[in-house]
């Protein structure tokens, strides 16, 4: 009984320290991607002020969703973070992407930016990522009700 | 349920891959894009209206091609009303490719110097408010738009109509010359016409005269007019002036002489 209880206790800790070894690895990958598109939108920063700022604040809240997302992996709450993930960056785009129209004065110039094509595909792709942790939810509680009738 | 989910999944991330690729190389090409607008040339069309043609260069070595880009340029005199506007469509500028084209603007002087007389004598500015707009990469619209000023410069600026000489010519007639002054200040040279019209106190045309006027631009313009007028005797005199050139028309100026 012991030897079971032990075994189990190694499992959970494998486990758990996979689970970190993950999130690390994706926040890692996060982390390089956002460098990487800093220095490539770096001459757009000049016509779009707070642009970088824009990002920073935008990947510090996706990678603390990612984390707690996976940080609850094995339970329905992950699905559910997921899903808050995909609505906050819609949210977050719509507002900070003022709409889909940028407009910017620099002295006696004025700038408009229409990114609607691009709000438009990420919205669409966030809310099949929305639809995705909705049926990840679902498949996790019809597994979990077939386990209980087993 | 899992295998619809994976692939939902997988589907997801390429598309994202390819997004956030397009949008970060398409914002990368921005700064490949190079607008020139040079020095106008300046020439009379129909209705003697002033055309600017300002040559126009566009480069793009970005990574995608542009469509639909768009130069509209307004200007407007002081009062806000609009005096010329200019508009270049290019269609379709292909990725390493170099446009040159020309942005043509008509100017109607008539009616601009019409309802503003005072830019006949005074330097002034007018507005200009220039729009530029394309589809960078082919499906992200962008516009830029400016106001500002471009200065005036007056084509009579401090005309002036010295004292006329008179002098006897017969026994009927005296020879009167006026010599007159004005800096055209203006881009444009003209030529034209100026009349003078000598009315006594009573009204009745006593004289009148005619000169041709050809003014270069930028430049001080001298000319005399020599008017034979009745020697009829009277103490006080005024002349009409009237200014007519392909441009403009100005007048009648009434200018008195005599006690």
């Amino acid at each position: 009984m012991e030897a079971k209880e032990t075994i189990n206790v190694k499992k959970g800790i494998r486990k758990n320290i996979l689970r970190l070894l993950k999130t690390t690895v994706k926040v890692i990958i996060v982390i390089i991607v956002y460098v990487l598109l800093s220095q490539v939108l770096a001459p757009a920063s000049v016509f779009i002020p707070g642009l970088q700022d824009m990002i920073a604040t935008f990947l510090l809240v996706y990678v603390a969703l990612m984390v707690v997302s996976d940080m609850f992996s094995g339970t329905i709450f992950q699905h559910f973070f997921s899903g808050a993930r995909s609505l906050f960056v819609i949210a977050y785009l719509i507002f900070s992407l003022n709409s889909g129209l940028l407009d910017y004065t620099f002295g006696n110039v004025k700038l408009i930016i229409d990114v609607r094509v691009f709000l438009e595909v990420v919205m669409l792709l966030e809310l099949l990522g929305f639809a995705k942790s909705m049926m990840q939810a679902v498949n996790f509680v019809s597994g979990k009700v077939e386990l209980t009738v087993i | 349920m899992i295998v619809p989910i994976r692939i939902i999944g997988i589907a997801g991330a390429v598309c994202w891959i390819i997004l956030i690729a397009f949008s970060a190389s398409a914002i990368y090409s921005m700064k490949d894009i190079q607008f020139n607008l040079g020095q106008p040339q300046i020439s009379i069309v129909e209705n003697s209206e002033l055309l600017f043609s300002f040559p126009l260069s566009l480069t793009n070595t970005g990574f995608y091609n542009l469509r639909h880009f768009n130069l509209c340029t307004g200007v407007m005199s002081r009062d806000g009303s609009e005096v010329a506007r200019g508009f270049t469509l290019i269609p379709f500028i292909a990725q390493g490719q170099t446009i040159n084209a020309t942005h043509d603007m008509k100017l109607n002087s008539t009616a601009l110097l019409g309802s503003n007389q005072d830019l006949l004598f005074n330097d002034s500015e007018l507005l200009v408010n220039e729009t530029a707009s394309m589809n960078a990469a082919e499906v992200v619209p962008i516009q830029a738009s400016s106001y500002l000023s471009v200065p005036w410069g007056a084509p009579l600026y401090d005309l002036m109509f010295r004292t006329p000489e008179v002098s006897v010519y017969n026994a009927t007639h005296l020879l009167t010359n006026v010599k007159f002054s004005f800096e055209n200040h203006a881009l444009f040279g003209f030529t034209g016409s100026l009349r003078i019209r000598i009315y006594s106190d009573a009204g009745v045309t006593i004289g009148g005269g005619k000169t041709i006027i050809e003014a270069s631009p930028r430049s001080p313009y001298s000319g005399n007019i020599e008017i034979y007028a009745s020697s009829r005797a009277v103490a006080r005199v005024h002349f009409e002036v009237l200014l007519t050139t392909q441009f403009f028309k100005y007048g009648p100026l009434e200018i008195v002489y005599g006690s």
